[in-house]
């Protein structure tokens, strides 16, 4: 049991290391975290760059009357659906 | 009280609003930077777009563990910018046409010399008359025809393609989804032509012609293969007929020029490209009834043209009804019940006036003076046809052209060969024999009509028949029949052009001749006639007919076209392909 007693220092080292991590990570690893999620959403918005500008040929096509608003709303629209899927637009 | 609840909810739905995540999409005009064009001739164009993601939240999980820890991050502002480059060709049909892009372009296997552009004879309609900036009507040549300083035609070129791109596959494909060349240019036909199509190959040809023919077809169709494109400053083997490679060499091409075999009957138009092809009998209906090749129409007349010329043609009508939705063939052709034949509106129909030298040298060679009909079939196109031809310099490729066909313009050339004509003598109307007379194109004869024979000769006459023709008056004497006779001397091509007039049709008969000869006299009928009605009514009465009349028709081909300044190429213009390619992308938040 003596023996044991000394065992339970490191243990109880361990998880007070455990919990003064998870206050640090409260506090300061909110960066690592929201870069992580906004690398995401750049590249997202990367590969996304192209169907906008293939999406704005095609509705010119389509529609040769409309002007370039119309065009801009109506390719923002179909993004921001893409977006919503992906679950950042809301 | 009503309107504190309508600032409320305003605020409360601004507030909202405020906050969601949203992303635009905002484009910068499109520019362009550096060469306008690739080394294969295609546009460039580059294209800013902008993806705005506005008030980005970002949900923290361990800040619910520390007193100075944000529940929420909110990023109001997270931009990526891209630049697109926007590379558009004139190219067609690759997606119905069930290749994948790499089969497709938008170089055509078409080149010009250098000064064709500039030559003023390009820029005539058909009347002679200039033609509007930009637009020009170039015929086609062949390649025997081809030196360096031509500047009156375009030539066709020889192309490498790879074989899934044209080759029938070896098991039969479904009819309703071709997915090769054939099939597809088949059902382009089925559609718009005829339900009974058949692509021949002409015994004549060699396999190697085969697989010539078909690759041209191809590279009319869908512009050259992706990896046998052209590049700018690259060599064209203009001396040199069918020997492109994998090597991406290019030569000129030209396959077996057999073009109509007709097996009964002779109705319709003969396109002979082999001068001795075509003997015909009794041709009486000149139109344009099948003139079109790959046809098989009905059990009697079996048509097999392999022509490049021919080809050139047929495919690029094919195309041009593609992209307009319209049969170019049936909408011109009017069907008469009666003989169940098929002929040209004669609107389109009309004879030439003007044409440039080069579609003179086509039809007969440099010198020839043998025409002795041209009439031509116009095709105007609603939506333009996008095309890009190679400009040559002394078998470089030194530019790429883009035009749009407005139209084309078929022009059928007749050159006489000989006429066989036949009389039917008569005593007191009992024939007693025959008399023959073949007259050939070029071999002078004089055949002389005594215009006062008989007893009743010169009673008869009436010289204001004859007033146009050449006669003089010549001694006679005989018993019974004294004095001076007006005799009528026809040459070669009086008959000739008599023949034209006359294969075919019916002779009057001896009462229409008698009573043709009654009314003209009992009525004193002296209205002039002209030189053709004068020769009729004389041979006519001569009762000569017709009895094998051999003409040659050939063929020529001019495109209308209308060069396409880059600034008209747009991306989405009906006809070309655009690819987009991002060159680099600027990232921002906040």
């Amino acid at each position: 049991m003596r023996k044991g007693s000394v065992a339970i220092v490191p243990l109880f080292l361990a998880i007070s290391l455990l919990f003064w991590f998870i206050w640090f990570m409260g506090a300061e690893n909110d960066n690592l975290h929201t870069v992580n999620q906004i690398a995401n959403l750049q590249h997202l918005q990367d590969r996304l760059a192209l169907a906008a500008v293939q999406k704005r040929y095609e509705l010119e096509e389509a529609n040769p009357t409309w002007d370039k608003t119309k065009v801009e709303t109506e390719v923002s629209i179909y993004i921001h659906n893409i977006m919503k899927i992906n679950q950042i637009d809301e | 009280m009503r309107l504190n609840i309508i600032t409320l909810s305003l605020f409360v739905s601004l507030n909202l609003y405020a906050t969601q995540t949203q992303t635009n999409v905002l484009f910068e005009d499109l520019f362009t930077q550096g060469k306008v064009t690739n080394e294969y001739g295609d546009k460039i164009a580059y294209q800013k777009v902008k993806l705005q993601t506005t008030n980005f939240k970002v949900d923290n999980f361990w800040s619910k563990f520390h007193v100075d820890g944000k529940a929420q991050d909110n990023y109001e502002n997270i931009t990526t910018t891209a630049l697109v480059k926007l590379t558009t060709e004139l190219s067609f049909t690759c997606k119905d046409g069930g290749l994948d892009t790499e089969g497709c372009s938008g170089q055509k296997p078409f080149f010009i010399n250098v000064n064709t552009l500039t030559n003023p004879d390009m820029k005539l309609d058909r009347l002679g008359a200039p033609l509007p900036k930009g637009e020009f009507r170039i015929p086609f040549d062949k390649a025997a025809n081809y030196t360096s300083n031509r500047d009156d035609a375009f030539y066709s070129l020889d192309i490498f393609r790879d074989g899934e791109y044209y080759k029938a596959p070896q098991t039969p494909l479904a009819e309703d989804s071709p997915k090769n060349f054939f099939g597809y240019i088949k059902s382009f036909l089925a559609d718009f032509f005829s339900k009974d199509t058949a692509t021949t190959y002409s015994e004549s040809m060699t396999t190697h012609e085969q697989e010539v023919r078909g690759r041209y077809v191809a590279n009319i169709t869908f512009g050259l293969q992706k990896d046998y494109r052209a590049k700018r400053n690259s060599t064209i083997h203009t001396n040199e007929i069918n020997t492109a490679d994998e090597q991406k060499r290019i030569s000129q091409i030209d396959y077996a020029q057999t073009a109509i075999t007709s097996t009964t009957g002779c109705d319709g138009l003969f396109l002979s490209y082999d001068p001795d092809s075509i003997v015909c009998t009794g041709v009486s209906f000149f139109g344009l009834a099948n003139w079109m090749p790959f046809f098989n129409n009905g059990e009697e007349t079996e048509y097999k043209t392999t022509a490049v010329l021919e080809d050139t043609e047929v495919t690029l009508l094919t195309l041009a009804g593609k992209n307009d939705g319209v049969n170019y063939i049936d909408q011109k052709a009017t069907v008469d019940t009666s003989s169940d034949t098929k002929s040209f509106a004669s609107e389109i129909f009309k004879p030439v006036s003007f044409m440039a030298s080069s579609v003179l040298r086509f039809l007969f060679g440099e010198n020839s003076k043998t025409l002795t009909e041209v009439v031509s079939a116009e095709f105007v196109f609603s939506d333009p046809l996008p095309l890009t031809f190679f400009e040559v310099n002394n078998d470089n490729i030194a530019e790429f052209r883009h035009f749009a066909l407005l139209g084309l313009e078929s022009i059928y050339g007749t050159e006489v060969e000989s006429c066989k004509v036949k009389q039917t003598k008569t005593f007191f109307f009992f024939p007693i024999g025959w008399d023959t007379k073949l007259f050939t194109k070029g071999v002078d004869t004089t055949t002389k009509f005594d215009m006062e024979a008989g007893f009743f000769g010169s009673f008869l006459n009436n010289s204001s028949q004859y007033s146009e023709l050449n006669y003089k008056e010549e001694r006679h004497r005989r018993i019974g029949d004294w004095g001076n006779h007006d005799v009528v001397s026809l040459s070669t091509d009086d008959w000739l052009d008599w023949c034209k007039r006359n294969q075919g049709r019916q002779s009057k008969g001896l009462f229409g001749r008698v009573l043709d000869t009654f009314t003209s006299f009992i009525l004193a009928d002296n209205r002039n006639l002209n030189y053709d009605e004068q020769i009729d009514k004389l041979l006519r009465d001569d009762d000569w007919k017709v009895v094998e009349y051999k003409e040659k028709v050939h063929k020529a081909l001019i495109l209308h076209l209308k060069s396409l300044d880059l600034d008209s190429i747009k991306v989405g213009t009906k006809g070309t392909t655009t690819e987009f390619t991002i060159m680099k992308t600027m990232r921002g938040n906040q």
